[in-house]
Parts: C-alpha cells; structure tokens; sequence
C-alpha cells in the first residue's frame, strides 16, 4: 500500500512539477486572464452561472477577433466557496499560469483577502458579485461591476418610505451582505427624519425563525426590510404568514430573485422589492438569447452571469485599449477610460475613483400570483 | 520564480496546518481525547493576535504569545467540567464548543474594535504581517516561510519531548486502558487530560496566528467546523500517534489537495466537473487509508518497555 501513497506522491509532485514547465509561445499566442469562480461549496449554483457569463463573452469577444488580433483564453478556478480556496486560486493563477488579470471573486468573504493579495502583487482583480463597502479601500488594482451595499440599502429604503410607513425595522441574515443592507437602510431612513425600530439579524440554516419573527414585530413597525437565500426566506415567510404577521406598509426585499422561485406563493404576496440589473434594451436581449442558444438554460436564474459577462467584457476592452496584458498599470487607467464608455447587460459600469460602482441598475418589483411583476405606483 | 512562490505558498500552508495536526495528534494520536472542536483554538489564536497587533498596535511576538496563552486557557478550561466524560461525548462537547467561539466572533464584532465594517460577519482585514517593511514582496514569503518553519520545529520538538517522557506513556494508558490502566497506576487522569488540552491549545492557538497574520484577513467563515475535519483527515492518514505521521498527512493532504488543481492544465475536462471530482477524491483516498491502512501511512512506534 505504501507502494500506491509513494505513486499517488509521485503523481502530485509530477502535476504541480509539470507546471513549471515553459510552454512553447506561438504566433498568435493567446491573451491569458484568470477567474476565480464558486464552482463547489454553498454559492456552486452562482457560481456555474457565472462562468456560463464569462464563457459566453470570451467567445463572443474571440469570434469578433479577439484581443489585439489574439485570441482570449481564461484560466478557471475554483474557490470552493470559501477564503482558503480562493487564496489558493490565486495563488495558482498569479504564480503558475502568470496571469496579469483576474475576474471575480463572487463573495466579499473572498474577494477582501484575494484582493489584498493581488493588490500588493499589482495585478488587476474585477470583482463581479460582492457588495461590502470595506472593498473600496483595498487599492487601486481592484475593481468591482456591481453596485456595493450603499448603494441598494439606499435605494431600498427609498422605495419603501414612498409608502407612507414612518417606522422601520429589518430582519436580515447574520453576513456582510444582510448586514450591509441594514446599515444602509437605517442610515437613509434615519437620515429622513424617519424612526428606526429594530435590526433583527438570523443565523442561515435553523429551522425555526419565530424567535426572530417576534422580535422584529415586537415594536410593530409599519415597514420591515427584508433580506435571505431562497431555503430560509421560504421559511421565515411561511412562519410569519403562520403567526399572522405582516407589516401594514409592507416588505421590501432586496435581491429578490434570490428566493422568488422557492417561496409558497401566498406567504409572499404583495412583498415589493428591487431587482438588479437591467431588463431591457438590445444588449439585454441579446445576452439572454445567446445564452439560451449556447447553454439551453434561462439567463435569469440567478442575475449574477450577467455581471461576470460584464467584467470580461470590461477587462478584454480594457486589455485591447492599453494594448498590453502585462503592464496592469495602463490596463487599470484603461478600465476606467472603459467602463465609462461600456454599456453593459446590467447597465452602465463606470467605475468611480475607488474602482467600484458609480451606481447600479435595481427594478422595482412586486410579488403576484407566484411570480415578480413590475411594480406600478398606484 | 513563479513556480518557486506557489510551491513557498503551498510549504507555509503545510506548515500551519502541520501544528494543528501536531497538536489533534497529541489529543488525539496520543491521550485519544477525540476532539472535533480544534478549530476552536485556530479561531481563537487568530483573533487574539488581531487583537493584540491591529487594535493595540504591538508586535507580533506579542500577538504570537496572546494566541498561544488565551487558546491555550481556552483548552484547560473547556476540559474542567468535561474531562471526566467518554470520547464520544468528548466529541460532541469540542464541536460545540468550537461552534460557541465561532458564533460569539460572529455576533460580538466590537471585541477587535474599529467602524461598522470592520469585525462580526464582516470580519478583519489589514492584519499586519511582521517585518513586511523590511523586505521586498518577492522575498517576503520566503521569510514567513522561516517563521512558520520555525514554529513548525518548536512545536514538533516540544510534543516529540512531551510524547517521550514519562507524561507521555501516562497519556497513552489513558487512550489504552479506557482510564483504569492510569488509574490503577495512580494517576490522577483528569489532570493530565487538562494538561494535554492546555498543551493542544498553545500549539492550535500559534497555528491560527500565523494564518491570521499570513492572509491579512479573517472572518468567523474561516472557522467552520469543516477545518477541524480537514486536520483530523490529516492526522487519520499520516498515522495517528506518530508525530512524523502528522506531519506527512499534512504534506499528502495538502499535495493531492492542490496537485488536483492542475489536472484541468492538462487534460480536457470541464472545470465544474473537475472541481467537483476533487472533493470526492479527498473522500475517497481517506476512505482507501481507513480500509486498508487503518493505522495510517506511518505507523505508531509503540515501545515495549
């Protein structure tokens, strides 16, 4: 047996030897980017349709001719949804593959350290799915497509003091992302002049979420904020529906598509909410029919491809306009210079002098009859 | 050069990971305290060096001291109503006990101090890394490497010379002889449980603090309890009860764990599939060690005396 472990050793010495091998440059040698996805672990499902996203831009950007006349290749890896996985990737990518750019991450959890990493090693990382505000400060190597948590708490809480509710609470799940949107929520609120009750947060996977529920409806705010993943919203909804409560201004949701497929229809009638993203418009469609085609699945299902389509998008111009791959200091003045002119599937880009979001492109929506509409003020 | 830093990046991971195996190896290898809350003492040495080093501003020798002593309390102490129970409450004690540290820095965000995104869910960045200044960022790794390298020999040394002694073969009558075997000896065994708890925690602690200060950034996700798991497939496959074995688990593991990573360089393979196919391998090659080396890759040496 010992025999199959010194052969098994061998192997794993043999794969990670093998990498320090120079690889033969040919003509037009491709333009080599990394990404690092959640292909396993608990954001799997997010992150398989992110490099769906990813995949479909390299193509597209390769069939129009690629980049500088080279063809895009991006390297993937997994990060398995966790920091220690993500460092590894990058590690991997910067170290071995010798990759100047890297898309992703798609949790702040791992974008923070990969960031910091590749910041101090001045390699351009675009995050495409996380939303802590503390990625604003990590260098001027790092750039985010999506809109932090400022910027949907803020408009969050807009839409819901249009209702009329002067009083407010929240019941959010125990992460930087929930966290963020109650911070955000109860610092515009406040800002208003309006009264903010109570930030309930919850720990993901009880099985009971009563104790929370009537905490948050202890003080009977007229309008509660609500953020979850599709397993516990069912939940807190269908017990809140149980026990009878409900805000007489209503829910408001963020990221709603997050849950709208798994709740029971009637426990979430009537929650309003934004939606990211945009969708309509040529580039809108056109994403979603190429999509189709390539994949056979419905872009929709999660928003967050559209992002990743974004970034490559955003990071191929960026590349072509400096006309290198190597020096990420053009490349990053060039994505600036980009993501000002880039119109994206989820909207405008531009980054702001940090290299995040300017805004972001949220639709308001209601839940009826089992699915999201859009809303209409009566 | 690249290729000599990813392999500097895969020695340090080995060698932090190797204390904690030292340390599960010492619990478990040697006294068979069946701890599943390890992660514990790694959660605890990171944030207690966060502490120390971001909040206050003091050095790291500090921070690496803190981490050591309050893990190490934390593993006297968590042993004081629990020393008496059998091994698989034993077990269930630790995880939650782990759970406990890990949900108390989730909720309790203001113990590391700074703005309203710094600490609980949003975890701590910016973690000084020591003497950062006076080396370039190419080196700079090669000299972290020195200091786990260093840790990684004290520690090995220190529960080597622990393992060998009297205390040791008391330790190992305890894991044998189901508590009588010491007993009839007249040894008090709940003593030395707390002992080997206190001793497992200092090492787990340092363990954690140089994680913490490596990364630059923790968060209580860092510390579920899939970690302990992790570091008691490393132990289980180098051989518990073999210091040595410890060790070179924790080089197999963490090989094959990252060797896999490359497969898709080379033959074509869906990255999903492959990522996927990764984590069924690690099950599997513990499944293949627990069948047919069920002592592990290196044996424990056991002395006739």
């Amino acid at each position: 047996m010992k025999k199959v472990f010194l052969l098994m050793g061998a192997i794993c010495m043999g794969l990670l030897l093998t990498a320090a091998i120079p690889t033969v440059s040919q003509a037009a040698s491709p333009v080599v980017i990394g990404s690092i996805d959640p292909l396993t672990g608990s954001n799997a499902i997010q992150g398989a349709d992110m490099q769906r996203g990813e995949k479909l831009a390299m193509e597209q950007i390769n069939a129009a001719g690629g980049i500088c006349g080279r063809p895009l290749k991006i390297i993937w890896e997994d990060t398995e949804s966790s920091a220690k996985g993500g460092m590894a990737a990058v590690h991997k990518l910067v170290e071995i593959n010798k990759v100047h750019v890297i898309l992703g991450a798609y949790s702040s959890g791992i974008s923070l350290p990969t960031g910091q990493w590749t910041n101090s090693k001045k390699i351009i990382q675009i995050s495409e799915a996380s939303t802590s505000p503390k990625l604003r400060n990590i260098g001027p190597y790092f750039f985010n497509v999506m809109g932090l948590d400022e910027v949907m708490g803020t408009k969050l809480a807009e839409f819901a003091m249009e209702s009329g509710a002067k009083t407010f609470a929240s019941i959010t799940v125990n992460n930087p992302f929930g966290i963020g949107i109650e911070i955000w929520t109860k610092k515009t609120i406040e800002k208003a002049g309006r009264k903010w009750l109570v930030g309930v947060r919850y720990d993901e996977k009880k099985l009971d979420y009563r104790a929370e529920l009537q905490r948050l409806f202890a003080k009977k705010p007229d309008a509660v904020f609500f953020t979850a993943y599709g397993t516990e919203s069912k939940l807190i909804l269908k017990q809140a529906y149980e026990m009878g409560l409900k805000p007489p201004k209503g829910w408001y949701a963020d990221y709603m598509t997050m849950w709208s497929n798994e709740v029971i229809p009637k426990t979430a009638e009537g929650i309003k909410g934004l939606v990211m993203g945009s969708n309509s418009g040529a580039r809108y469609e056109a994403y979603h029919k190429a999509y189709l085609k390539r994949f056979g699945k419905d872009a929709k299902q999660t928003a967050f491809g559209a992002y990743a389509y974004d970034a490559t998008w955003i990071a191929a111009l960026a590349i072509n306009m400096a006309g290198t791959a190597t020096n990420t200091d053009k490349i990053a003045k060039a994505l600036y210079t980009v993501s000002r002119i880039y119109k994206g599937v989820t909207g405008d880009k531009s980054f702001d002098k940090d290299g995040m979001q300017v805004t972001d492109y949220y639709r308001r929506m209601i839940y009826h009859n089992g699915k999201l509409v859009p809303y209409k003020k009566k | 050069m690249g290729f000599v830093n990813f392999l500097v990046y895969l020695a340090i991971m080995i060698g932090i990971f190797a204390i904690m195996s030292l340390s599960l190896n010492l619990q478990y290898g040697f006294t068979g305290l069946a701890n599943f809350g390890q992660v514990a003492f790694f959660c605890l040495g990171a944030y207690t060096t966060t502490i120390i080093t971001l909040t206050f501003g003091l050095p790291f020798i500090i921070g690496l001291i803190g981490a050591m002593v309050v893990a190490g309390v934390f593993g006297y102490l968590i042993a004081i109503p629990t020393a008496n129970l059998k091994e698989d409450y034993w077990a269930i004690v630790t995880l939650a006990a782990a759970e406990i540290v890990r949900i108390f820095f989730l909720n309790e965000g203001w113990v590391v101090g700074g703005g309203p995104y710094r600490g609980g869910a949003f975890g701590v960045g910016d973690i000084p890394q020591p003497f950062k200044s006076h080396f370039s960022a190419q080196t700079y790794p090669f000299f972290y490497l020195g200091i786990v390298l260093v840790c990684l020999l004290i520690t090995y040394l220190i529960i080597n010379k622990i393992t060998d002694a009297p205390f040791g073969r008391v330790v190992k009558s305890i894991r044998e002889g189901n508590d009588h075997l010491a007993q009839a000896l007249g040894k008090d065994v709940r003593r030395f449980r707390l002992k080997v708890m206190a001793t497992g925690g200092v090492f787990g602690g340092m363990a954690g603090c140089l994680w913490a200060h490596y990364y630059g950034f923790i968060s209580p996700s860092q510390f579920l309890p899939l970690v302990t798991f992790i570091v008691w497939a490393m132990v289980i496959v180098g051989g518990k009860g073999n210091n040595k074995g410890a060790i070179l688990g924790t080089i197999v593991i963490t090989l094959f764990y990252n060797s896999t990573r490359f497969l898709k360089d080379y033959i074509p393979i869906n990255e999903i599939t492959l990522a996927s196919l990764r984590m069924v391998a690690i099950g599997v090659l513990i499944v293949v060690v627990m069948l047919f080396m069920n002592e592990g890759i290196l044996k424990e040496k056991k002395k006739i005396y």
